[in-house]
């Protein structure tokens, strides 16, 4: 009886567990397991030669037309690892474009990513913290939410790095880091504190469409070429306190509903703040002006005039 | 904070009045097809000619240009998916045909001389459109103001569209479309580099783009550089437009001008500027990795030989094929042929001419080739010819005016020669023979120089016309004249052009000519005639009839 019993169960389970096997997940190296319990990754000092992905394609679920999203319940750590194949967080395969969602905190300490790296349309649901990370492929954060706070704290970017379209809710701190190719925060949304302090943009910088809804510091950030900030819109502070542009700076069309610090900062080139609002009144503009400033329809106003 | 965008964005773009939006959560009885701007992207790409006319890469080019002047004011399509009958008619065209006349701003901003998007939507036939004006493809807009032209804002107005179906074409629309055409339209490659050199030369480049959100509620001269990847209508969305201009100073890597038509209230005044990158890798898009760009040469088309010319001074050199056809194993062919002089001078060898029997891609001559390749020159004794392989010689003859190569080298009325196709050649391809190949004779005549032995297309496999082909793919050439042709038949012959009623947009005679006179010129026609030799050493075949 219990042998008949244990054949039954053999000849039902069997398939079963054939079926399951093949349902394997494509996510690489051995984070699949953790990810599948919940349990947090952790890493350090790993090297990585092929390229890292969390992208299960089974796992994600239709989101959108085209659009699958997978979400990943695991806290994400790697201490000073090395990614020599890139890291991918997002997928584009056969028109389907797959993201993830972290509902966990996100630390990447002291990592290098070697070749580039892919984190578009990801949604963070927790802190992250890409600190003293060294970036040397493209570094694509497009159309990236961040619920909670941000560091890419003493950061660098050998290429280009895309942030358009990113709406980061909480506090984001990019203090001390390099960007040795374009950068882009086009159409970003920042609702609390942006901090791009003491920052080094060397090649084109933009910065349009932005909208601040806190304040904005870029006290001692340096922008060795072409800047925009046109379109966008500063509800709060903004501080340039000793910036320096080396080339020419756009804010046509800004809007500044908060106070604007220009202290000692140098500008060269031309500043263009044609069609732009000061709704503060005007700002104090910094002594000496090396720059050709273009203030077409700049407009002046106190707010408590509009009362 | 992002929810809160969601309502002023739907907002806008609804405000926009781009036609046809299909929203999931709303049934729409008038778009049957869903996220229809008005561009359908179902081009065959694969079976429209490449343009021939660019030399790619060149170092030349200005910092910007700027073709907007050249353009009719922005339009605005309202609410139907007219937009691929903008883009070509409106814009497209009427620039084209400006550009021409040298038309300046205040004319073009006249309806007398503005292309009407209503009459090419509406001549286009309902088969090959959505219903209630909603949306076509690039193809079929192109084929109607290539093949019937259209008329002008002035008399067809862009008001009570009604349903757009092509019953509603009144005659004084189609008799004035005539006057309005254009010659032919070719696809250009998605390179940053080639478009720039059309918009330099003042060629408009009309396109197809899959557009985001950002898009539709773009308001501002700055550079897009991304496309947002959630929709918040839930469609992504298929446009036409026309790139206008570029500057290489604009964004981080340069952009194009890219010219809607929704109105100025949309992006800047009309326009958005477009980064190079990302227009060609991202934002020019027809679906399934296509990429459809299109160009277009004013005038009207000619499926009639051009050789009008009732008199020929100089040298006038004129190939003649009387037959082309299988003879034995896969590849190996017999031609019957002669070249005439019909010219009032001697085609002397000292020339150093040549004739040649190519083939080239129905879609991409580009993708061209030697079939036979013969030189008149003095590098061997005078009045002899010397056969290299079965499909090349020399010659050092003099062919006199009213003379013919064959009775002058063979003393027969004709050559037949056997020879052998490349091996390399598969896939659709035209052949024709071209006497003074290289362009060493200045004459009057051009278009004579060309004798197509195919009417069409036809489809090779490995060098053979390949078995299982349907007649009308497979090649086999006979001449319906028998004989000696008559002068004035070998001037007016059908057979110079592979433009006919049923293929209106193949490659015309003088394209072909221009574009070997190029690869003349750079060295690369020498190049592949001596490799083509390298390939193909003394073997059986050559001239069957020879004395």
């Amino acid at each position: 009886m219990k042998s008949n019993l244990l054949f039954f169960l053999l000849l039902v389970l069997a398939p079963l567990a054939s079926c399951f096997s093949q349902k394997k997940p494509n996510t690489s190296n051995s984070f699949s397991q953790q990810i599948a319990k919940g349990e947090p990754v952790i890493a350090e000092q790993k090297e990585y030669k092929d390229v890292v992905s969390f992208i299960d394609i089974q796992q994600s679920i239709s989101e959108n037309e085209n659009v699958y999203r997978q979400s990943i319940q695991s806290a994400i750590v790697f201490k000073k690892c090395n990614f020599r194949k890139g890291f991918l967080a997002s997928l584009n395969n056969n028109n389907n474009n797959y993201f993830l969602t972290f509902t966990q905190p996100v630390l990447f300490d002291s990592c290098y990513f070697w070749e580039d790296t892919d984190f578009r349309g990801c949604d963070f649901g927790s802190s992250v913290n890409f600190r003293n990370c060294m970036f040397y492929g493209k570094a694509n954060f497009e159309e990236t939410e961040w619920t909670s706070n941000v560091w890419f704290l003493n950061c660098f970017f050998k290429k280009e790095v895309r942030f358009q379209n990113s709406f980061f809710n909480r506090k984001v701190n990019f203090f001390q880091c390099v960007y040795d190719d374009l950068c882009s925060f086009q159409s970003c949304f920042f609702n609390q504190d942006a901090q791009f302090s003491s920052v080094k943009f060397w090649k084109y910088t933009d910065f349009s469409l932005c909208t601040f809804n806190a304040g904005v510091f870029y006290n001692y950030a340096q922008f060795f070429e072409h800047t925009l900030f046109n379109n966008s819109l500063f509800r709060d502070r903004a501080e340039f306190i000793n910036a320096t542009f080396k080339k020419n700076m756009e804010m046509k069309s800004c809007k500044f509903f908060g106070e604007v610090k220009f202290n000692k900062t140098e500008l060269n080139d031309v500043w263009d703040l044609g069609d732009a609002i000061f709704y503060m009144g005007k700002p104090d503009l910094p002594q000496p002006m090396n720059a050709v400033v273009k203030t077409q329809n700049v407009k002046y106003l106190k707010l408590e005039s509009l009362q | 904070m992002k929810k809160q965008l969601i309502i002023p964005i739907f907002l806008s773009a609804l405000a926009i009045g781009a036609c046809n939006i299909k929203d999931d959560t709303k049934p729409d009885d008038n778009n049957n097809s869903p996220g229809n701007l008005g561009y359908t992207p179902d081009d065959n790409m694969s079976t429209i000619p490449t343009s021939t006319n660019v030399s790619f890469g060149s170092g030349n080019l200005p910092a910007s240009v700027d073709l907007v002047p050249k353009f009719p004011p922005i339009g605005d399509q309202g609410q139907y998916g007219t937009c691929v009958a903008w883009a070509v008619g409106y814009n497209m065209k009427t620039a084209i045909e400006g550009i021409e006349k040298n038309l300046s701003a205040q004319q073009l901003a006249s309806p007398n001389n503005q292309m009407s998007p209503r009459d090419l939507f509406t001549a286009i036939p309902d088969d090959k459109k959505g219903e209630n004006c909603n949306g076509t493809n690039f193809t079929f807009a192109l084929d109607v103001v290539q093949q019937r032209g259209v008329a002008t804002l002035q008399t067809a107005p862009y008001t009570s569209l009604g349903s757009c179906s092509s019953s509603g074409l009144q005659s004084n629309w189609t008799s004035e479309a005539g006057g309005h055409k254009i010659k032919s339209y070719r696809k250009i490659a998605a390179d940053v580099n080639t478009i720039k050199e059309y918009i330099s030369k003042k060629i408009p480049v009309v396109f197809g783009a899959k557009l985001a959100d950002n898009f539709m509620t773009w308001n501002s001269d700055n550079v897009l550089t991304s496309n947002t990847t959630y929709d918040q209508t839930g469609i992504h969305a298929y446009h036409a437009m026309v790139v206008g201009g570029y500057d290489d100073s604009k964004g981080p890597n340069g952009a194009f001008k890219v010219i809607n038509s929704w109105g100025q209230a949309w992006g800047s005044q009309g326009y958005i500027w477009v980064d190079y990158n990302f227009f060609v890798n991202t934002f020019c898009d027809g679906g399934d990795g296509q990429k459809p760009l299109f160009i277009a040469e004013n005038g009207a088309s000619d499926d009639t030989p051009p050789d009008d010319n009732p008199t020929s001074t100089g040298v006038d050199l004129a190939p003649w094929v009387f037959e082309d056809y299988n003879y034995d194993g896969y590849n190996e062919r017999v031609i019957s042929f002669n070249l005439y002089n019909i010219g009032n001078q001697t085609a002397s060898s000292s020339s150093n001419w040549d004739l040649y029997y190519i083939y080239y891609n129905a879609y991409d001559a580009n993708d061209y080739g030697i079939i036979t390749a013969d030189q008149f020159n003095t590098s061997i004794p005078a009045n002899t010819y010397q056969e290299q392989s079965s499909n090349q010689a020399i010659f050092n003859y003099d062919i006199p005016s009213g003379g013919d190569m064959a009775s002058t080298v063979f003393g027969t009325q004709y050559l037949q020669r056997l020879y052998y196709m490349p091996q390399n050649l598969s896939g659709y391809y035209y052949l024709v023979m071209i006497g003074d190949a290289n362009n060493k004779f200045d004459e009057s005549n051009e278009m004579n120089n060309l004798f197509y032995t195919t009417s069409a297309p036809k489809y090779f496999q490995y060098g053979a016309s390949a078995k299982g082909v349907s007649t009308d793919n497979k090649f086999s050439f006979k001449n319906d004249a028998a004989g000696k042709p008559a002068t004035e038949l070998i001037r007016k012959s059908p057979y110079r052009t592979a433009v006919t009623p049923t293929h209106p947009n193949a490659y015309r005679p003088d394209e072909i000519i221009s574009f070997l006179k190029r690869k003349n010129e750079s060295g690369e026609l020498r190049r592949k005639i001596a490799a083509y030799k390298a390939s193909n050493p003394q073997s059986k075949g050559g001239f069957l009839n020879k004395k």
